[in-house]
């Protein structure tokens, strides 16, 4: 029988402890659970934190990499850089060791392009690797990624201790660029975020190295180019030479000979001659075309500009073209010439497009009639000046519309047969159109098979003005300081040798010089350019300098502009009551003539001056006075900034004061005096001091002038400073245009 | 008539233009090269020189710059010989001091044209 059950019974109350006790036991192993629980869950997150950050720190290393691609440097230094990009992420920066390898063209080996703090015998053993040796050539045998911890020393010749390392090939489209290493400790695990890092580095590399390459293979590309194209230019130049030589003997001693038959009696010599000799100039119009074609393609043409009379051009040519009208039974007839007027331009292009089109003409016309007409157009709205047009109108065999397209187009021909049956270089009509361009102007062509031909061509009036044109134009575009260049003289005279001796003289001495012929056009020119200066003939047929001078002064526009009288005739005040602010008589003396100019330079470059001196209110006053003429302008307060200020920049001249605290400028000129980039640069010295022998002796030879302040007037003393600076810079423009003065 | 001193490096050349000129009346003095150019001026004082201006020792500008730095032989007046259109050559001749210029080949009646041209503005405004 069981006892019955009393709740007071031991047993119940062993078993309710027990009870207790399990409770206890289950509720501290619930804790001692959830504590490790918990544990394990911080575990969990400090991993996850780290992933993160070594997740993030790979991004950006990847980032890195990947603006590192787009850099414009040479590839070595790429590699360079991106290495250390890899290198820098966290976990790798501990050893900061690797390398980069790529393989060789055709050849089964890696070349070491880039490392870092591998040990000396690591550098030298792997310049080159063999596909297949090391990890590194195991990698680029396998073109797998490949993980090794416990490479040793032994391996290599000494030197490297214990160590792991990743290996990633570099792919690209299937092909093997190269290998990245980096190293790791001894017993590093290989872990799947690092691989990926890797490999993702691996693949922004090989962009890196393919653009690298493709970059190199540019750049000796664009020198080999480069050096092909100067080649090309020698060659030219020298072929010319070489070829024009025999030819000027062959023209030369034909020509002699056609003299000395005819002075013989020996006529029936002539017509054999007469073939050498045009034979000879054929082949010389042939090289002149090509050479000329080959240095308006390179750019190297550059214009001849001059004034001229369009109908004595036009004469001219005319002349020329005779014979080849008389060959094929042509008549010809030139109409609006003889009023033209004159024009600025490249008078030996423009004769030569002119005769390009008149030979044409002739060569495709026979027993019609060749046209040539000369007329004045008005320039469209908002253009420059106003255009000459020369037309070559003929009657002869005409262009379909498909020949006409291509009729500019050097070497071709309207027909390949017309080559044969014609004769010509095929590239007469190129020079001309290019030749019309370089100068502003244009040719347009009307032709209808079997009725004729008609060339229009057009260039400005000016071309000097039609390019002043563009120029300004383009000036507008530019910031201000680009526009300002030389000082502009108009040389008004009628006598062409004159006109030519001053440009050429004063051109020398750096003014940019506009010529005019005439006074209506000299006028013309002084309002188009409005020059800073005019040299102006008294004697000139038409309207005499006297009348221009007057029209100038009229002119509230002009008048302001300075005149300077040359002529013959001595009635010096008559000039200077119309206005003139120089008279001299011809011939001229250059020296004057460049004395009266100089006053009226513009300085086309801004200069620096720097102003050393302690007291700011007399800095201030020069900066202010300076800055009015548009002067840079550097303050130092002693010597010593003066120093430390013309480390970092350039003064075209230097204001000095002599007592000022800490260095004064007498040391400022002992130590200024030592540096050879100094010394070109004039300085004036601005001194209250009352110089005594020995500071004079101490000076001279390195300063340019002493200015006392108590000598002049403020006003004075300013304008005395401005003149001598502009003159010292001046001197220096001069010199450096290498010319004398 | 007037003396003309020709400087030219290439026989065929020196041989043919003196010769025309010879055969126009005109007494000719020939140089090889720039140095012999600039010395025979001296000596010889010539009314006129033609000068090339691609020549052995001494090129041509280089000539020119001398023969008109020197008081002696600056008035004399100088025609330059310059190659064909090539760009900047007759600017750096007229630079140089040259009083003109003729292409090559040789047009004969025009250079004869710039030589009297020249022979008779004799000594004009300098």
């Amino acid at each position: 029988m069981m006892p019955g059950r009393d709740p007071n019974s031991v047993e119940r109350l062993i078993g309710e402890k027990d009870l207790l006790t399990r409770e206890i036991w289950v509720s501290r192993r619930a804790a001692a659970i959830t504590a490790q629980l918990v544990v394990e869950q911080f575990e969990k997150m400090e991993e996850v934190q780290r992933r993160l950050e070594q997740k993030a720190a790979a991004e950006s290393a990847l980032n890195a990499l990947l603006s590192l691609s787009l850099a414009d440097l040479p590839l070595d230094e790429l590699l360079g850089k991106a290495l250390d990009r890899v290198l820098s992420t966290p976990w790798l920066a501990a050893r900061a060791q690797g390398a980069i390898l790529l393989a060789e063209d055709g050849e089964d080996s890696l070349v070491m392009r880039a490392q870092r703090s591998l040990p000396k015998a690591v550098q030298q053993k792997c310049v080159r690797v063999r596909f297949g040796s090391c990890l590194c050539g195991c990698a680029a045998a396998v073109r797998e990624l490949v993980f090794a911890n416990d490479l040793v020393a032994a391996e290599h010749s000494g030197g490297e201790d214990t160590h792991g390392a990743y290996c990633v090939p570099l792919m690209s489209s299937g092909a093997l660029l190269g290998v990245l290493t980096v190293y790791v400790d001894a017993e590093h695990s290989r872990d799947n975020a690092e691989e990926t890092f890797l490999r993702a580095a691996a693949d922004i590399l090989a962009g890196v190295i393919e653009r690298g390459r493709i970059v190199e293979r540019l750049r000796q590309a664009t020198r080999a180019a480069d050096a092909a194209n100067r080649a090309k230019s020698t060659f030219l130049a020298n072929m010319s030479h070489e070829l024009r030589t025999p030819l000027n003997a062959i023209i030369g001693y034909s020509e002699m000979l056609q003299e000395e038959a005819e002075d013989a009696g020996q006529e029936d010599f002539v017509p054999d001659l007469k073939k050498i000799q045009s034979a000879g100039r054929h082949l010389l119009e042939l090289i002149n075309a090509v050479l000329d074609l080959s240095k308006v393609e390179a750019g190297k043409m550059e214009l001849y500009l001059e004034t001229f009379d369009i109908g004595e051009m036009v004469q001219a040519v005319a002349a020329v073209a005779q014979p080849l009208v008389k060959k094929n039974a042509n008549s010809f007839e030139v109409s609006g010439a003889a009023d033209a007027g004159r024009m600025r331009a490249d008078l030996t292009k423009l004769r030569q497009a002119l005769l390009n089109l008149l030979g044409n003409a002739c060569k495709f016309t026979e027993h019609g009639n060749i046209r040539l007409h000369v007329a004045r157009e008005a320039a469209p709205e908002g253009e420059g000046g106003d255009c000459i047009a020369f037309t070559v109108e003929d009657t002869g065999i005409g262009m379909t519309p498909e020949e006409v397209a291509k009729i500019f187009q050097p070497f071709t021909q309207a027909d390949s047969r017309t080559a044969r049956q014609f004769g010509g270089t095929g590239l007469g009509l190129t020079i001309t159109e290019r030749f019309c361009r370089m100068m502003g102007g244009d040719i347009a062509v009307e032709s209808a098979r079997g009725v004729g031909t008609r060339f229009t061509m057009r260039i400005p009036m000016d071309v000097a003005l039609a390019k002043e044109a563009e120029a300004a134009e383009a000036a507008e575009k530019q910031p201000p300081e680009t526009a300002a260049s030389g000082t502009r003289v108009l040389v008004i005279d009628d006598e062409a040798n004159a006109r030519d001796l001053i440009q050429r003289f004063l051109g020398k001495e750096g003014f940019s010089v506009v010529t005019a012929s005439s006074g209506p056009e000299g006028l013309r020119l002084a309002r188009a350019s409005r020059p800073d200066a005019i040299t102006l003939d008294v004697i000139m047929p038409g309207m005499d300098g006297w009348a221009v001078l007057k029209e100038l002064k009229a002119d509230p526009e002009l008048a302001n502009i300075p005149v300077i009288m040359l002529t013959m005739v001595d009635s010096m005040n008559l000039g200077y009551a119309l206005g003139a602010v120089e008279y001299m008589t011809k011939p001229i003396d250059r020296e004057r003539l460049l004395a009266a100019l100089e006053k009226y330079r513009r300085e086309g470059t801004p200069a620096t001056a720097l102003i050393v001196e302690d007291d700011a209110a007399i800095r201030e006053m020069l900066r202010r006075r300076l800055e009015r003429e548009e002067w840079t302008v550097g303050e130092a307060e002693n010597g010593r900034v003066a120093l430390e200020w013309l480390e970092e920049n350039h003064a075209d001249v230097i204001l000095l004061d002599l007592m000022m605290p800490e260095m004064d400028g007498f040391e400022f000129v002992e130590r200024w005096r030592m540096r050879d980039e100094w010394r070109s640069t004039p300085i004036l010295v601005v001194t209250a001091k009352d110089l005594t022998d020995e500071d004079r002796l101490r000076l001279d030879g390195y300063v340019r002038k002493i200015i006392q302040k108590g000598a002049y007037g403020r006003e004075q003393l300013l304008n005395e400073i401005r003149s001598l600076v502009e003159m010292c810079v001046r001197r220096k423009v001069r010199r450096q245009a290498g010319l004398k003065g | 008539m007037a003396k003309i001193l020709l400087v030219e490096d290439n026989e065929m050349n020196r041989d043919m233009l003196s010769r025309r000129l010879l055969r126009k009346g005109y007494g000719v003095v020939v140089a090889v090269d720039g140095g012999e150019g600039v010395q025979k001026a001296a000596t010889d004082m010539p009314d006129l020189i033609l000068l090339d201006m691609s020549l052995p020792v001494l090129d041509g500008w280089e000539a020119a710059r001398q023969l008109k730095a020197s008081p002696q032989t600056g008035s004399i007046p100088i025609i330059a010989l310059t190659a064909h259109a090539m760009s900047g050559d007759r600017e750096a001749a007229l630079d140089a001091g040259c009083d003109d210029y003729d292409t090559k080949p040789i047009d004969f009646p025009g250079l004869l044209g710039k030589i009297e041209a020249l022979l008779s503005r004799g000594t004009g405004p300098s």
